[in-house]
């Protein structure tokens, strides 16, 4: 079992499923060792199970977003972050049913939705339904909404603590379960560790970020609008990383402010004294990275991500699939295995809009040398005489390069959300096992 | 394709939650099995609705 464990991530990710599944039908299990409430139908049981499930999986969300290494290792915080948004939505929708349900069993119970008339209980329950319409509405539209990230994130953290509180207090008022002593416990339990979870991310942690920090050393331009920021750490040994992981970057203020961005490292995983990002110049936040002074202190918290090819120790080789500021993470990967004299073959496909704006491209010719790595690069708009590949990283494109045993390698994609979506349905049609495709999302917000 | 796997995944764990909320409903209020004292035949019920 326990080497099972070890070599099969599916059976890992199997695991950790059945476990978010137990630990939301946990208070309804707890409610079968009671007696049954009287008078009560199959409906409104039906409404209660679904209120408690919603609940549950509400307070589950501060367990999935608190970063928790063991939990992240097994999928990848991007993977962590959809499942995230996707569940909320189911439990929002059974918050929503939960009412109705009850509304049609029960029509007197209409009457509740008068909030100055109804009692405290249903207050709640109102306000706790509007605070997660409110996150719903603001985290699925925040870009049509225009909401800056870091206001979004702070009222996020506010309306789901609210929703989860309110929620509770109204599951209490109702007290036809809550009654019960293990269920009380239970709840109790329930909400504590999502408190002390929410205290520790947003408090604590931060406050121990500021015992490990980090000065810019430099700020160098690259060619695609990319900037590489070089942090060295103050008064500390800094960390070292798997090639292609990433952190949690703040810059120049308070790190209990929710200015905090994700950010892969470029340089070497092996070089704890100097770490490196690279980051293209496209928000708020990331267009005034060139004009941060070195001097400036930085605080990070990392490194995170399963995109890396530390995990296929006994791979064959590589295949890396690069668009845009997507070669950072990539770079890294490469960098730390020529200095750790690795010989396996490296296929390195990437796409730029054209030759100029080819991030690390003099770097990357320099890794030709001590690396068995062979580069193909797609420009959007060749420059003429250009012969190599043109357009965009497609079927044609991948069929050509890749080699004819697909299992053989590993595959890791970074770039855009649309060049990932095409490139991921190529690879599928040309039979690479889905299993042997890595993928990294830096759209986290 | 990793998120239509996503998409089936979530899919996967809310048939699972509602069968679940479902059979909790059905357990609770469902007819209690028939009763022998004696000669005589009681059937309880807890679904007084």
């Amino acid at each position: 079992m326990r080497r099972l464990l070890m070599h099969s991530p599916i059976a890992v990710a199997f695991l950790w499923i059945v476990a978010y599944l137990l630990l939301t039908l946990l208070p309804l299990f707890v409610l079968l060792l009671y007696p049954v409430p009287s008078g009560r139908g199959f409906w409104t049981e039906f409404s209660v199970a679904l209120g408690f499930i919603g609940l549950a999986m509400m307070a589950l969300q501060f367990v999935l977003t608190a970063r928790i290494n063991r939990i992240e290792s097994s999928y990848g915080l991007d993977i962590l972050l959809q499942f995230h948004r996707y569940t909320s939505l189911v439990a929002f929708f059974m918050v929503l049913v939960h009412p109705v349900i009850l509304f049609i069993a029960q029509p007197e119970t209409l009457q509740l939705l008068n909030f100055f008339e109804a009692p405290s209980r249903a207050r709640m329950a109102m306000l706790a339904t509007l605070a997660f319409l409110a996150m719903v509405i603001t985290t699925i539209w925040r870009k049509q909404l225009k909401i800056p990230y870091e206001p979004w994130r702070a009222s996020h953290t506010i309306l789901a603590v609210l929703a989860v509180g309110l929620g509770f207090g109204h599951a209490i008022g109702v007290g036809n379960y809550m009654g019960l002593f293990w269920k009380v416990v239970l709840w109790s339990g329930i909400m504590l560790v999502s408190l002390w979870l929410i205290i520790y991310v947003r408090l604590i942690k931060p406050l121990l970020m500021t015992k490990k920090p980090y000065v810019v050393e430099e700020v160098m331009s690259q060619r695609g609008d990319v900037w590489t920021l070089a942090l060295r750490p103050l008064g500390h040994d800094g960390f070292k990383f798997q090639p292609g992981q990433f952190a949690w970057l703040t810059l120049n203020i308070n790190p209990l402010s929710m200015r905090e961005h994700p950010f892969s490292m470029s340089s070497s995983g092996d070089r704890a004294d100097r770490l490196e990002f690279g980051i293209k110049a496209i928000g708020d936040f990331t267009s005034q990275i060139k004009d941060v002074q070195p001097g400036t202190r930085a605080y990070l918290d990392g490194p995170y991500g399963v995109f890396t090819t530390e995990r296929y120790w006994d791979s064959a080789g590589f295949v890396l699939i690069a668009g845009g500021v997507g070669i950072t993470p990539i770079f890294s990967i490469l960098l730390t295995a020529s200095e750790r004299n690795d010989g396996r073959p490296f296929l390195l496909i990437y796409a730029a809009s054209s030759w100029e704006d080819i991030t690390y491209r003099e770097e990357l010719e320099t890794l030709k040398e001590a690396l068995d790595l062979s580069i193909v690069y797609v420009l959007r708009k060749a420059h003429d005489g250009w012969e190599g590949e043109t357009g965009y990283i497609d079927k044609a494109v991948l069929e050509r390069h890749i080699p004819r045993h697909r299992g053989s390698r590993h595959y890791f994609v970074c770039a855009a959300p649309v060049i990932m979506r095409a490139v991921e349905l190529a690879l599928f049609e040309l039979e690479v096992p889905v299993t042997n495709v890595n993928m990294e999302h830096f759209d986290l917000a | 394709m990793r998120y239509s796997i996503m998409v089936q995944l979530v899919a996967g764990v809310t048939v699972i939650l509602v069968g679940t909320a479902a059979l909790f409903a059905w357990i609770q209020t469902r007819t209690e099995p028939v009763e022998m004292k004696g000669d005589k035949v009681s059937i309880h019920s807890h679904d007084k609705d």
